[in-house]
C-alpha cells in the first residue's frame, strides 16, 4: 500500500505560564492510501491534538509543534507557509468535528456554508456553488437537499448537521479525511448511520481517513489499523484485528478488557486502576508505569523506546524492548 | 414581520400614555410651579390667581392633564408658558439639530471603534491591543464637558480657529451644517467609541473561540474571511444593542455638549423648561423623547432579526 501521510517524531508542546508541558511526545505513524487509520486513547492523551497538527489547526499559542515532520504527498506540511497550508486545508485534508450542533455558523444557510468550502479553492460562482452543495447534500443522505440547503443550522437535528459537516469536508474530494470523534455527541441510533455513511464515502472514493475516537466499538467497525495513545505517547500501532486478538502493550490490553460485552452477564466490568496523570507531570520512565499490571523495575528508570516487531507493528514497552 | 411591527406600533399607545401620565404627575409634584417662579418673592395673591387662570392651572390636576393630553392627541402640544411659542414646532426644529449631531457622532464613533476593536481582538495581548484598550478607557472615562472644553481651547488657542456660533441647517448648506456640528460630534463620537470598541473586542474574542470558526478555518478560509464574514457578523448583536442605547440617549439631547458648543438642541430646551417649570415644554419634550426611544427599540429589534435567523418575530 502506498503511504499518503507520514508523521515522524512529532512532538507538541503546551505553553503554560513559564513552563512548557509536552502534550505529544515523539509520535510516529503512517497512513496508507485508502486506509482508515484509528487513533484511540482517553481524553487528554494527545489524540485530537495530533490530528489538528496534521491539519495545521493547532491553537497556537498556547499549542505548538516542537519537532518532527508531517509528510503528505512528498511535502512537509509543517514547512509550508500559512498561505500554502490554507490551500491544503479543506482541499486535500477535510475535517469532521465532534460537536455538529456548534460546528456551523448560525448566521449562514447550510448551502452557503458548503459552497464556501468550494469557493476557497476554486473559482465557483454563487449559483454553481449552491447547486454543487445541493448535490453533495444528496450524497450524504439528506432528504429534500434543495430545501435543506436553504435552511439555517438551528432548524436541523444533530445527526442531520453531522451529515452537513461531512458534506463540507468531502465536497472537495480530499485525499485525507480527519474525523475527530464524529459520533461522540450523537444518539446511539444515529451513530451507526453516520459511521456507515463515512465509511461508504471514504471507501468508494479511495480516500484515507484518520478516525479519532475513544470508542473501541467504532474502531472495530471502521478502522484498518489503529494507533493507541497514552499520556502523549503513541504506545502501540497494529492492524485492527490484532489489537483485539493479541494486544502487545499492557495499556492496550487493559482497554480491550474494559469493553463490556453483551454475553458477559456476571462479574464486574474491568477498569484500569488509577487515572491519567496531568500532562507535564510525568516523571522519568514509562508514562504508564503507575497503572501497569506488569511493571518492572526498569520501567521506573528509563522510558521505553519504540520497538518495531517483525510483523510491522510498533510498541513502546520494555516487555518488548530487548528485541528492538 | 409586518404584523409584528404593526403590533409593536400598537403597543406604543399604552406605553406613551403611561409615560405622559407619569411625567405629568411627577412634574406637578415638584414644589413650586411656573407661576411661583414668575412672581418671585412678591406674593400678590390676586395677581397669582389671575396667572393661574391664564395658564389653566386653576383646575384640578386630572382636568389639567385632560386639557393637555387631548391637545396632544390633536397634535397641539400647547405653548410655552415663558415664551408663548408653540411647543411642537420648537421641538421639531431642535430635534433636527439633535438628529444631525447624533448621525455625525455615531458615524465617527463606528469608524473609530469597530476597526479598532477588531484589530485589538485579532492582536490580543500585544502592544496594539494594550494601546487600543487604553485609548478606549480614556474616552469612556473623560467627561464630555472636559473633552469639549479642551477641544475648544486647543482649537482657539493653538490653531486660532473659532467654531461657528451660528447653527447652519443641513438643507441650507450641508457643508456648513457639518462645519457647525463636526467638533461636538467628535467629542460625542470619541466618548461613544470607547464602549463600542470594548464591546467589539470582547464579542469578537468570544466568537473566535467558537467551534464554527474552527470549521471555517478547516475549509481553508483566510483570516480575513474568518473574521469579516463569520466572527464579526456573529458579534454584531451586542454591538447593535449598545449602539441602539447610545443613539437613543443622544437623540434625547446632550445638555452639556449643546451648551459648550452653543447648539440649539433638544437637551437645552428641556433643561430650561425644567428650571422654569414650563410644564408644556417639559411634558412635550419628554413625551417626544419617549417616543424616539420606543422607535429606536423597535428598530434595534428589527435589526436583530435581520442579522440572526434564529431570532424571528411573529
Amino acid at each position: 500500500m502506498n503511504t499518503l501521510l507520514s508523521v515522524q517524531g512529532l512532538s507538541i508542546g503546551l505553553a503554560t505560564r513559564g513552563a512548557k508541558a509536552s502534550i505529544v511526545d515523539d509520535a510516529s505513524f503512517e497512513v496508507g492510501q485508502g486506509e482508515v487509520f484509528g487513533i484511540v486513547g482517553e481524553s487528554g492523551c494527545g489524540k485530537s491534538v495530533t490530528a489538528y497538527a496534521v491539519a495545521g489547526l493547532l491553537a497556537s499559542p498556547p499549542l505548538s509543534v516542537e519537532s518532527g515532520s508531517i509528510m503528505m504527498g512528498g511535502v512537509d506540511l509543517l514547512s509550508l507557509p500559512p498561505s500554502r497550508m490554507r490551500s491544503v486545508r479543506g482541499k486535500d485534508i477535510g475535517m469532521i468535528f465532534q460537536e455538529p450542533m456548534t460546528a456551523l455558523d448560525p448566521l449562514y444557510t447550510i448551502g452557503e456554508q458548503i459552497a464556501e468550502s468550494l469557493e476557497f479553492h476554486a473559482k465557483v460562482g454563487k449559483r454553481e456553488g449552491i447547486e454543487r452543495a445541493v448535490a453533495m447534500l444528496g450524497k450524504v443522505g439528506i432528504p429534500e437537499p434543495r430545501r435543506i440547503a436553504a435552511e439555517y443550522p438551528h432548524r436541523l437535528s444533530g445527526g442531520m448537521l453531522q451529515r452537513v459537516v461531512i458534506a463540507i469536508a468531502m465536497i472537495n474530494e480530499p485525499r485525507l479525511l480527519i474525523a475527530d470523534e464524529p459520533t461522540t455527541a450523537l444518539d446511539v441510533t444515529i451513530q451507526a448511520q453516520i459511521l456507515d455513511l463515512m465509511n461508504g464515502l471514504v471507501r468508494s472514493n479511495g480516500m484515507s481517513m484518520i478516525m479519532i475516537t475513544h470508542d473501541l466499538g467504532v474502531v472495530a467497525e471502521t478502522c484498518d489499523r489503529v494507533a493507541v495513545f497514552y499520556g502523549g505517547h503513541l504506545v502501540e500501532t497494529a492492524p485492527v484485528d490484532r489489537i483485539f486478538s493479541d494486544p502487545l502493550h499492557p495499556y492496550t490490553e487493559g482497554l480491550r478488557k474494559s469493553v463490556a460485552s453483551i454475553g458477559d452477564r456476571d462479574g464486574k466490568l474491568y477498569a484500569i486502576p488509577g487515572s491519567v496523570p496531568k500532562a507535564g507531570s510525568f516523571g522519568p520512565g514509562c508514562r504508564f508505569q503507575g497503572r501497569c499490571a506488569r511493571r518492572m523495575e526498569r520501567c521506573g528508570r528509563e522510558a521505553p523506546p519504540v520497538s518495531i516487531r517483525p510483523d510491522g507493528r510498533s510498541v513502546r514497552c520494555w516487555l518488548y524492548g530487548e528485541e528492538a | 414581520m409586518r404584523t409584528y411591527i404593526l403590533r409593536r406600533l400598537a403597543l406604543f399607545i399604552p406605553v406613551l400614555f403611561g409615560i405622559s401620565l407619569a411625567v405629568f404627575i411627577l412634574l406637578h409634584m415638584i414644589p413650586g410651579d411656573a407661576v411661583d417662579l414668575m412672581m418671585g418673592i412678591e406674593g400678590n395673591p390676586e395677581l397669582r390667581q389671575q396667572l393661574l387662570k391664564q395658564y389653566g392651572m386653576d383646575y384640578p390636576w386630572y382636568a389639567q392633564y385632560w386639557n393637555w393630553i387631548s391637545g396632544v392627541l390633536r397634535g397641539d402640544f400647547g405653548v410655552s408658558m415663558r415664551t408663548g411659542l408653540p411647543v411642537l414646532p420648537e421641538i421639531v426644529s431642535r430635534f433636527k439639530v439633535t438628529l444631525m449631531l447624533t448621525v455625525y457622532s455615531s458615524v465617527i464613533s463606528w469608524i473609530i471603534a469597530i476597526p479598532l476593536g477588531v484589530v485589538a481582538a485579532v492582536k490580543r495581548n500585544t502592544w496594539v491591543d494594550g494601546g487600543a484598550r487604553v485609548f478606549a478607557l480614556i474616552w469612556v472615562s473623560v467627561p464630555n464637558f472636559a473633552l469639549g472644553t479642551m477641544l475648544l481651547l486647543v482649537l482657539s488657542l493653538v490653531f486660532q480657529y473659532y467654531p461657528p456660533l451660528e447653527y447652519t441647517p443641513f438643507f441650507a448648506s450641508p457643508l456648513g451644517n457639518l462645519g457647525s456640528l463636526i467638533w461636538p460630534s467628535l467629542v460625542l463620537g470619541a466618548i461613544m467609541a470607547g464602549s463600542v470598541m470594548r464591546m467589539t473586542r470582547s464579542a469578537l474574542l468570544e466568537n473566535l473561540q467558537q467551534d464554527y470558526i474552527r470549521t471555517v478555518r478547516a475549509k481553508g478560509a483566510t483570516e480575513r474571511v474568518v473574521i469579516g464574514r463569520h466572527a464579526l457578523k456573529n458579534s454584531l448583536l451586542p454591538i447593535v444593542t449598545i449602539i441602539g442605547m447610545q443613539v437613543g440617549s443622544l437623540l434625547g439631547g446632550t445638555v452639556v455638549t449643546e451648551q459648550i458648543f452653543s447648539l440649539p438642541g433638544l437637551g437645552l430646551y428641556t433643561l430650561t423648561g425644567i428650571n422654569q417649570r414650563d410644564y408644556p415644554v417639559v411634558q412635550g419634550s419628554i413625551l417626544f423623547f419617549a417616543f424616539i426611544f420606543v422607535i429606536i427599540n423597535l428598530i434595534v429589534d428589527v435589526i436583530y432579526s435581520w442579522i440572526d435567523p434564529r431570532i424571528s418575530y411573529r
